[in-house]
């Protein structure tokens, strides 16, 4: 008999997985386990790069990202408008992923307008959508206001106060690029950093942190925030806890459950095997 | 030559582009700007190539009551509600498209579908990552305690840090 459950345990119909982790994800939104993690060096990094910025800095930020990502990268963005907005400095926002511009034009009125009551056109400008990936990061080198011509709303930029004097790279203090793939922190790298100089500031999805955990370490990130678990630790930095450290209780308890079954396997497994030997 | 020629337009343009970077003359550097927002005007007319293509393929099955046609059906009727009212209205906040279409269906959907992942990623460690031999139970077992040994040192408590923040 027990035999025959360890059997039935080895071939444990999936559905148990997916309830399992489903409970374990959906539980912390009732009982909060309230976990944070310490930070990491990137994200003290970016931290300090940002917080060392001169007062009233023009920072070009380009958010590239889909729905798909958003639980782990919105979080990112809303943080670093906030740090920006909080520290004086004036984002200039962009985006290059189809799907993002009215995400982000979610995120600007949110903060920029409803947060921090700042105005638009001085204090921050949204600039949308530009189709052309790595073709439009290298035009924006030569010219911003070719490249946007108009803002997302269809404001000519020459009628935006805080475009005044914006010409391309040059113009801005420092780069801040949150994206889920391509086109994004790799295509930054690669084009723009280092021909047009300019300081790049990243936040990638876990994912892609071991490929741009090379970029930081050469010094060609300046920080790198690196999924929910770096933007709850920049949150977590800024002491404006958000959505980022609350889904670390979610994403702990999910991996516990893949721990857990992990081992659960390999016990049942063994156990098995050392049955079919005896016999 | 309907493969040739466009590879050797690729090429000679690819070249080209390699090239100017080398050359700081203004007039090498204005041909180059030039082809740059010709690539951009040529990516954008892509999504027109793309939508087109949706609908030949995805249409002509819903003709013939191919196979799946009428997940093919869902798609083209999804498209017409995006892409029209889109059109019309607008995609900024507090239109019709931004608000219902895309914010309270097209968002959950994308991120329904990314969640996902973490029921077949469990799903699949527990059948997958079974450890055969010795050496791969000390790999795994090293994997794991390293993993546990780092994030025991990292967690604190939100309450423990609001009392130290506040003081």
């Amino acid at each position: 008999m027990a035999m025959t459950t360890l059997q039935k345990l080895e071939k444990l119909d999936r559905r148990w997985v997916f309830l399992a982790m489903a409970v374990a994800v959906a539980a912390p939104l009732f009982f909060k386990l309230g976990l944070a993690p310490m930070t990491t060096p990137p994200v003290r990094a970016f931290y300090d790069y940002v917080e060392s910025l001169p007062l009233g800095s023009k920072v070009l930020c380009s958010f590239d990202f889909d729905p798909g990502s958003k639980a782990e990268l919105n979080p990112m963005c809303v943080s670093v408008l906030r740090h920006l907005l909080r520290n004086g400095h004036r984002p200039v926002v962009i985006t290059l992923w189809s799907t993002a511009p009215a995400l982000m034009e979610s995120n600007i009125n949110d903060i920029c307008r409803d947060e921090f009551g700042k105005q638009y056109g001085t204090d921050y400008v949204y600039l949308g959508l530009k189709e052309g990936r790595e073709a439009v990061m290298v035009a924006m080198g030569k010219s911003i206001r070719s490249t946007f011509p108009l803002d997302f709303y269809g404001t000519p930029v020459d009628k935006l106060p805080l475009m005044a004097g914006v010409e391309n790279y040059s113009s801005f203090e420092c780069l801040v690029n949150v994206s889920a793939g391509y086109p994004g922190t790799k295509e930054y790298v690669q084009y723009v950093t280092t021909r047009f100089d300019i300081p790049l500031l990243s936040g990638s999805s876990a994912v892609s942190v071991p490929e741009y955990s090379a970029y930081y370490q050469s010094g060609q990130l300046k920080g790198l925030l690196t999924g929910i678990t770096g933007a709850a630790e920049y949150e977590d930095l800024l002491h404006a806890p958000g959505l980022a450290l609350t889904s670390m209780d979610g994403q702990t308890m999910g991996h516990f459950v893949i721990i857990a079954f992990i081992v659960f396997g390999n016990v049942v497994f063994f156990l098995n095997r050392r049955r079919k030997v005896r016999s | 030559m309907k493969r040739e020629i466009p590879i050797l337009i690729t090429l000679v343009f690819g070249v080209f582009m390699i090239v100017q970077f080398f050359i700081p003359h203004p007039v090498v550097n204005e041909i180059a700007n030039r082809l740059q927002n010709w690539a951009i005007i040529v990516i954008s007319f892509s999504y027109v190539l793309g939508s087109a293509n949706i609908l030949r393929i995805n249409g002509e099955l819903v003709y013939r009551r191919g196979p799946g046609w009428l997940y093919k059906l869902v798609l083209v009727i999804a498209f017409f509600l995006m892409v029209i009212p889109g059109m019309f209205f607008g995609i900024a906040e507090g239109t019709w498209t931004n608000d219902y279409l895309f914010t309270y269906t097209y968002v959950p959907l994308a991120s329904t579908m990314y969640a996902s992942l973490a029921f077949y990623i469990a799903s699949a460690a527990f059948r997958a990552f079974r450890s055969k031999d010795v050496a791969s139970i000390c790999a795994r077992g090293y994997r794991l305690g390293s993993d546990a040994w780092s994030d025991s040192r990292k967690p604190v408590i939100w309450d423990d840090y609001r009392r130290s923040s506040t003081g």
